[in-house]
């Protein structure tokens, strides 16, 4: 029996009020006291938004972060946020994290940056894409790849978080589909490892966007995860051959567009899925992250995700 | 003919009647009665502002402008606005939805380049360089629900690739294409298509070539296009495809750093045989940290040395500099000017 959860898969869009709030700040017109309390509502609307629909999983909506890379930047000892640049195929800019020196985690400060519950969907940058992201100023010295390095700085940092490590924790790794690995991979399998590892409580899962997941689907299968996300959408899954015990993530929302999804086709293309990587477990989810669009076209859509669990549970 | 010309590319703030008063002596501006709108006494003072900073190609720094995407918005039909969506940090755009077939309310950029002919002269309209959002950066960044849903069976490969390129065309042949030809028969001559969303999709370069090709190809004007913010690299040299564009208007400065030289992409553009102008961005519009007119100097002397021939540069800032304050942007356009001064007698004396 399969089994169908739903949730949020990056972050949320900021509310109109939250827009509003951070622009007033930005030009002096209201207090940091009053724009932390826009977040606050804002965060209490994610979080009743993610109780109304039922979500399997929380995130709270994830609203304070400028880019997935900016708490690293900003709490990260050699690590500096440089260049505003695209973040793939959207719209949205991000600051090119430059490190300095060999990233080095454990400072416990990315406490500041993620829900209070560990119970709570950590969602980071995953170790490839951070470290294909990055920019390096320094010679690496050590026997880890560059990729190694972040997961071992993230594994740390994680650790350091002491009883808030997350329990689910979902490395966002649009990468590894937007530009395939050269070679077999076999340093982004062993970064996996050394998180895993070091994170025995956390039930791991990696998301992928922007991209087809079908060429990567076998060195994603070799990652020591729970569960592979992907874009339904963007993903042809002919002639993939079963996961080996790993859950999917099936993108099945589309940032893209404020057309609403169509049920049976999507719980078509779902089942098929389920039955070409034999997966047991199901997460429904946006794709790409959600916050391309603005929050109520948004939610109106991450609303569509009951509905679509029933239909394909049908 | 001089070497190392200067330009603006792109937005800059919204001035406010303050900020006005406080620079209006140092630039020389008049300032106007009080009867002026302030989008106008912003136009007015921006091209003010650009002059006294010694550029030699300007337009009003968009003053009359919103956002280059919600602004064209404003005036197709077949889009609604759905709420704003985050840029970065804390910048945000009106997000447009495309509903229906998309066509032109009224030429969106007419009132505007009116006001600023009647600012600088109608003399001083063929040398003005105004700003207009390409057709791939439009489609790209609204959603495209009307052109998607109508696509056989939507969630097929393909699909949305064809949905794109309907909307592609469309907004180029019924929005931008008359939008351009009302503004040459104000006298316009020299037109900078924007395309920053051109780097999203490096697959859909030839599209985008097309869209542009479909907005401007055999009107009478020079084209220039404008990018930002992307791997160039990945458009080569499917982007060499649009024929029209005179110039290519580049970001570069942002990337330039000790051990990465940006300006060597010029390199491969002499590979290609380009023998087109660039616009070389040489000011970093992101951040406050000032450059040097030393170091403007050595990125242009830089790029020249790639290229392969100086007198095909112009040279501006990256991009618009609306995020910066008054005083940055004037340091830095001191500095580009300045700079590119130190490049002229530079290379002059070589």
């Amino acid at each position: 029996m399969t089994e169908y959860r739903i949730g949020a898969t990056g972050p949320f869009p900021r509310t109109e009020e939250l827009v509003q709030a951070t622009r007033d700040l930005d030009r002096g017109r209201i207090s940091p006291a009053a724009a932390e309390a826009a977040f606050a509502r804002a965060e209490a609307e994610v979080a009743d938004v993610e109780e109304r629909l039922g979500f399997d999983v929380r995130t709270g909506g994830y609203l304070r972060w400028a880019d997935m890379f900016r708490p690293f930047t900003e709490t990260w000892p050699g690590v500096e946020a440089g260049a505003l640049t695209r973040f793939f195929e959207t719209n949205t800019f991000y600051r090119q994290p430059v490190l300095r020196a060999r990233p080095e985690g454990g400072t416990g400060r990315l406490a500041t940056w993620l829900p209070d519950s560990p119970d709570h969907l950590a969602i980071l940058p995953g170790p490839f894409t951070f470290a294909a992201l990055a920019e390096r100023s320094y010679a690496p010295a050590g026997p880890l790849t560059p990729v190694e390095e972040i997961a071992a700085a993230m594994t740390a940092e994680l650790r350091s978080l002491g009883p808030r490590t997350p329990r689910q924790i979902q490395f966002q790794e649009p990468m590894l589909t937007y530009r395939p690995p050269r070679g077999d991979g076999a340093e982004i399998v062993r970064a996996y490892r050394r998180l895993a590892e070091g994170l025995p409580g956390a039930t791991i899962s990696v998301w992928t966007y922007f991209g087809d997941v079908r060429p990567v689907l076998p060195l994603l299968d070799r990652l020591p995860v729970a569960r592979i996300g992907f874009d339904l959408f963007e993903s042809s899954l002919e002639g993939a051959t079963a996961l080996h015990g790993k859950g999917i993530g099936a993108g099945v929302i589309d940032s893209r567009s404020t057309l609403a999804e169509e049920p049976r086709e999507v719980a078509r293309r779902v089942k098929e899925a389920v039955r070409t990587l034999g997966a047991t477990e199901v997460f429904l989810g946006p794709t790409p992250p959600l916050d391309r669009l603005p929050f109520a076209p948004a939610v109106e859509k991450l609303a569509l995700l009951p509905a679509l669990r029933t239909e394909i549970a049908r | 003919m001089t070497l190392f010309p200067t330009q603006e590319i792109g937005s800059l703030p919204k001035a406010t009647p303050e900020t006005i008063a406080r620079w209006a002596g140092r630039i020389g501006l008049e300032e106007a009665s009080q009867a002026v709108s302030l989008a106008e006494r912003r136009s007015r003072f921006n091209l003010a502002f650009l002059r006294a900073a010694g550029l030699d190609r300007i337009y009003d720094g968009e003053a009359h402008r919103i956002e280059m995407s919600e602004h064209p918005f404003r005036s197709i039909r077949g889009a609604e606005f759905v709420g704003h969506a985050r840029s970065f940090d804390n910048k945000y755009f009106r997000q447009a939805a495309v509903r229906a077939p998309v066509g032109l309310i009224a030429p969106y950029h007419h009132d505007e380049f009116r006001s600023v002919v009647a600012t600088v002269g109608p003399r001083g309209a063929p040398t003005l360089k105004v700003p207009v959002t390409g057709p791939y950066t439009l489609a790209e960044w609204a959603c495209n629900d009307y052109y998607l849903g109508r696509q056989p069976d939507r969630y097929r490969p393909g699909a949305r690739a064809n949905a794109q390129r309907e909307l592609v065309l469309a907004i180029a042949r019924d929005v931008v294409r008359p939008t351009v030809q009302d503004l040459l028969s104000l006298g316009a001559r020299l037109v900078q298509v924007d395309e920053p969303a051109l780097g999203t999709h490096p697959d859909e370069t030839p599209l985008a070539v097309e869209g542009f090709e479909a907005a401007v190809r055999g009107l009478d004007a020079e084209f220039t296009m404008h990018l930002c913010f992307s791997d160039y690299r990945r458009l080569l040299p499917a982007i060499l495809d649009a024929r029209s564009c005179a110039e290519w208007a580049l970001e570069f400065a942002n990337r330039d750093a000790p051990g990465h030289d940006a300006y060597a992409l010029l390199a491969e553009l002499r590979q290609y045989g380009d023998t087109r102008r660039v616009g070389l961005g040489v000011v970093d519009v992101h951040r406050d940290e000032l450059e040097s007119a030393e170091l403007v100097a050595e990125r242009i002397q830089r790029a020249a040395r790639h290229l392969g021939d100086p007198t095909r540069l112009r040279v501006n800032p990256d991009c618009g500099l609306r995020t910066r304050s008054w005083e940055v942007i004037w340091a830095k356009l001191e500095r580009l000017t300045q700079g590119a001064a130190i490049a002229r007698r530079a290379v002059g004396s070589a």
